[in-house]
């Protein structure tokens, strides 16, 4: 070997080092993805064409995936992609209520057992936790509430954990994050709070399932894109990532090797359908695993909670690897578009400076998703009031902004504005 | 224009006599020659036709076209140092079964071909001041031959399917002709190697037709091109003071920086390290990688555009325009055609043929052994909606490894990344 080739082998050498020691960090992922890119779809594995290991080439670079969904000289969509139209159209041919190519079906909002063929089956496993598009099994009607004792200064208080269940059938939704052609839901079209401090209500953005989701998966959870936007303005988009840490794919078989992607307690289908539960049991509210194990009084003081205080997906009692940060992750990243919602544990008694925005309910101690679904509910806005509230830009409107409790009840899984409620573990209704 | 044929048949026989297996390029199919302009007493038409005692159609020697082009390119053959079936180039032209071999064909070859598909080297890095990454990568070259998975010429033997189409052939200005109705393209009863290739000469590139031809017969719906398209050859290998060639042609993978370190096979075999296992399929930029700071965009001119003709600045766009004369709807060089409809029923977005990524980087012209067993590559149909199987279209690498040697769809891979091995030898 000469000496330049040395010279050239040892830069190659160092440079291998560097990227070995990323690959060392996704080395599960990896080696789980190498089955998963050839046993995912239609075989029923997770992560399906979506697998950031196996489409970056960290782990393969002859992946298969590229063609489930993209044509280079036949495509019918932009982006060369496979299917005409709008780019919906394919991610909902394999995630649609008529796919078979994946468990969830985000049209009607829930997640399928697999069936004998590995592919989706009939079988209901468990409602979505973010809803659907066009329909959605949230029981907004009927949310359930106990008080539990919190300090707070020199006092203790009274505050409440929430059940909000499963219906058993969905019901159409009444808004949503896309206004599928089979949905009655009317896009505004305006990422709210979207852009700098008094720049009106928000600029209008064209969403799709790719503004908020890199369907190539990038290692975040839920493939979220660590800067979601509509990519042509006038959408201002975050200048700085937002990353959210995922749970490392699953790697049994069958249902073992398929995420959950329910309300339920479970890291993987398999485990859903081994508790047994049925497709009807979950909790949308979780702001307690399980909604009742609240800390309680004993008379003379606080007895710590028997559940775990706050949302973690996919969670797995006394496991280490549960998303423990994912609630301040997730406003985070929900503020990369909704900018000026994001607000300090003082929003709601210290003006922001926005005129529009002015007093915020915190987004820091509640993350955004303990109040909203992320693609859509079915939330019913009835009341007087609440069928008349306006966007930010004033204009009227009955839309359920993505709630997850009829009306305004979400304001009330967590507050007695009376005073009248005792924390003593009191029911309601 | 049969007085013009004759000129040609005349001028080629010389060339053949003193051709093979004498080592000298070019053989019976040097234009001059049997275009008459050396020679007006060519002995090389000889070598392939027989005025009264034709075995083939067009007075040919051998029973078919493909079978007088083989006796001398073919696996068995031992007038070329290009063995086509095997899609290698030997160092002599009276070559046999242990002939040394020059390296791997450009073009893979009919029967099997040496392209280490499953096998891409890649890196990341800069490619613009704002920080954006690419790839480059290299596709290696195999020890051994493997079956073909797809190629231009089905023969026999070998599991190529001939769908009998010219996928997105049309009548009209190749790249802007589109069809609104569902048309994957004109049908063709065959095609051979004379559908691309002028065997007699033509100065071209690869003596490339400048308009390619397959055969068609009464209700083919092939639309042939009208404008001739030229790709510009390398001058012929040295003569000595008797006119013979003294040297002969690269026509393998191994290819230096701009190309014009390795027309020739001497060269080839002058190149520091020299194996016959060198060599980059891909060939986007050449060398594959330029191994300077990744982090910021290359220096100007650190590598070259593919340039087999020793041209890098005109080569990709000339073989672009050479290809579309058949696959006219692919040729797609206008402003950002991956988002752009072209109002084609079928080819409705495409792939951008642009920025030194011609259709030449990513397909083969002869065969390819890459394979298609994934899920989803095996379930393309092909552009008339007919089942695809485990074609491999012509590609280069593996399933769709050719998407990810320029591109990273996850932006999780950070510049001066290396992924797959190391390429021995790691350059050319």
């Amino acid at each position: 070997m000469t000496g330049a080739a040395a010279a050239r082998s040892a830069a190659i050498r160092a440079a291998r080092g560097a990227a070995h020691v990323a690959l060392v960090t996704v080395v599960a992922v990896i080696f789980l993805a190498a089955w998963l890119a050839t046993g995912a779809t239609p075989a029923g594995a997770d992560g399906g064409p979506h697998v950031a290991s196996v489409n970056s080439g960290a782990d393969t670079l002859t992946a298969d995936g590229c063609a489930g969904c993209h044509r280079a000289h036949t495509a019918q969509g932009p982006m060369l992609l496979a299917h005409p139209e709008e780019e919906e159209a394919l991610c909902l041919s394999c995630h649609g209520s008529a796919g078979t190519g994946a468990t969830t079906d985000v049209e009607t909002g829930v997640q399928y057992a697999l069936g004998a063929a590995g592919i989706r089956g009939g079988t209901a496993a468990g409602a979505l936790r973010s809803g659907g598009f066009v329909e959605a099994r949230i029981d907004s009607a009927s949310p359930t509430r106990i008080s539990f004792p919190r300090i707070q200064g020199s006092d203790v208080v009274t505050t409440f954990s929430s059940r909000v269940g499963v219906l058993a059938e969905p019901a159409p939704v009444t808004s949503a994050h896309l206004a599928l052609p089979t949905s009655s839901v009317a896009e505004a079209g305006t990422a709210w709070g979207n852009g700098v401090e008094d720049s009106g209500p928000g600029p209008n953005a064209d969403l799709t399932c790719a503004s908020c989701h890199n369907p190539h998966g990038n290692r975040q959870y839920r493939i979220l894109n660590p800067i979601p936007g509509d990519g042509d303005g006038p959408l201002v988009e975050a200048g700085a990532d937002a990353s959210i840490t995922d749970a490392a794919l699953p790697s049994g078989a069958g249902a073992a090797g398929v995420r959950n992607y329910t309300i339920q307690d479970g890291r993987t289908l398999q485990d859903v359908l081994d508790a047994g539960l049925g497709p009807t049991a979950g909790d949308y509210w979780r702001r307690y695993l399980p909604w009742d194990g609240v800390p309680t009084w004993n008379g003379t003081v606080i007895v710590p909670a028997t559940g775990v205080a706050g949302d973690r997906p996919m969670y797995v009692p006394g496991s280490a690897t549960n998303l423990t940060a994912f609630r301040s992750q997730i406003s985070a990243w929900c503020s990369a578009c909704h900018t000026r919602y994001n607000a300090p544990n003082s929003g709601a008694t210290t003006p922001s400076g926005d005129d529009r925005f002015a007093y915020r309910h915190t987004t820091q101690r509640t993350e955004c998703t303990q109040c909203h679904i992320a693609h859509g509910s079915n939330a019913g806005m009835a009341g007087t009031v609440s069928s008349a509230a306006p966007y930010p830009d004033g204009s009227p409107s009955g839309s359920s902004r993505l709630l997850k409790v009829d009306n305004r009840g979400t304001c009330q899984q967590c507050h007695d504005p009376t005073g009248t409620i005792p924390y003593t573990g009191v029911i309601n209704p | 224009m049969r007085r013009w044929a004759l000129l040609l048949v005349g001028g080629a026989v010389w060339l053949f006599l003193a051709a093979i297996p004498t080592l000298a390029d070019g053989g019976p199919h040097v234009a001059p020659a049997n275009s008459g302009f050396s020679t007006l007493t060519a002995d090389s038409c000889a070598g392939c036709h027989r005025a009264h005692t034709a075995q083939g159609a067009m007075l040919l020697a051998a029973p078919s076209e493909e079978a007088l082009c083989l006796s001398c390119h073919g696996a068995d053959g031992a007038g070329a140092t290009t063995d086509v079936e095997s899609g290698i180039q030997y160092t002599v032209a009276a070559r046999t079964t242990g002939s040394p071999v020059l390296g791997a064909l450009r073009n893979g070859g009919f029967v099997e071909a040496r392209i280490d598909s499953a096998n891409p080297s890649r890196v990341t890095y800069v490619r613009n001041t704002a920080g954006d990454t690419s790839q480059r990568t290299k596709v290696s070259v195999l020890a051994s031959g493997q079956p073909v998975t797809s190629a231009h010429i089905a023969f026999d033997g070998t599991a190529v399917v001939a769908k009998g189409i010219a996928w997105g052939n049309i009548s009209g200005t190749p790249g802007t002709t589109f069809d609104p109705a569902s048309n994957p393209g004109g049908t063709v009863s065959g095609m051979t190697c004379a559908s691309c290739h002028n065997p007699h000469g033509n100065g071209n590139y690869r003596i490339l037709k400048p308009i390619p031809a397959p055969h068609t017969e009464t209700g083919d719906t092939f639309a042939a091109a009208t404008t001739d398209i030229a790709v510009t050859d390398a001058a012929l290998p040295p003569q000595d003071a008797d006119g013979n060639f003294t040297d002969v042609r690269n026509y393998t993978v191994i290819q230096s920086k701009g190309g014009t370190g390795t027309l020739l096979a001497s060269q080839v075999l002058a190149l520091p390290g020299y194996t016959n296992l060198m060599g980059d399929y891909f060939h986007r930029a050449v060398p594959w990688d330029p191994a300077v700071d990744y982090t910021a965009p290359p220096p100007s001119g650190v590598t070259a555009n593919d340039a087999p003709n020793g041209l890098a600045s005109t080569f990709n766009g000339q073989i672009n325009q050479w290809c579309s004369q058949c696959h006219s709807r692919y040729l797609a060089v206008t402003t950002r055609p991956y988002e752009t409809n072209s109002g084609d029923a079928i080819f409705t977005y495409r792939h951008s043929n642009t920025s030194n990524k011609p259709c030449t980087t990513c397909h083969v012209a002869h065969g390819t052994n890459a394979v298609m067993n994934g899920t989803f590559s095996q379930a393309r149909t092909y552009p008339d909606g007919s089942a695809g199987g485990t074609d491999s279209r012509l590609l280069k690498i593996d399933n769709r490894g050719t998407c990810q040697a320029c591109h990273d769809p996850t932006e999780t891979v950070p510049a001066g990344t290396f992924y797959g091995p190391t390429p021995s030898p790691y350059t050319p």
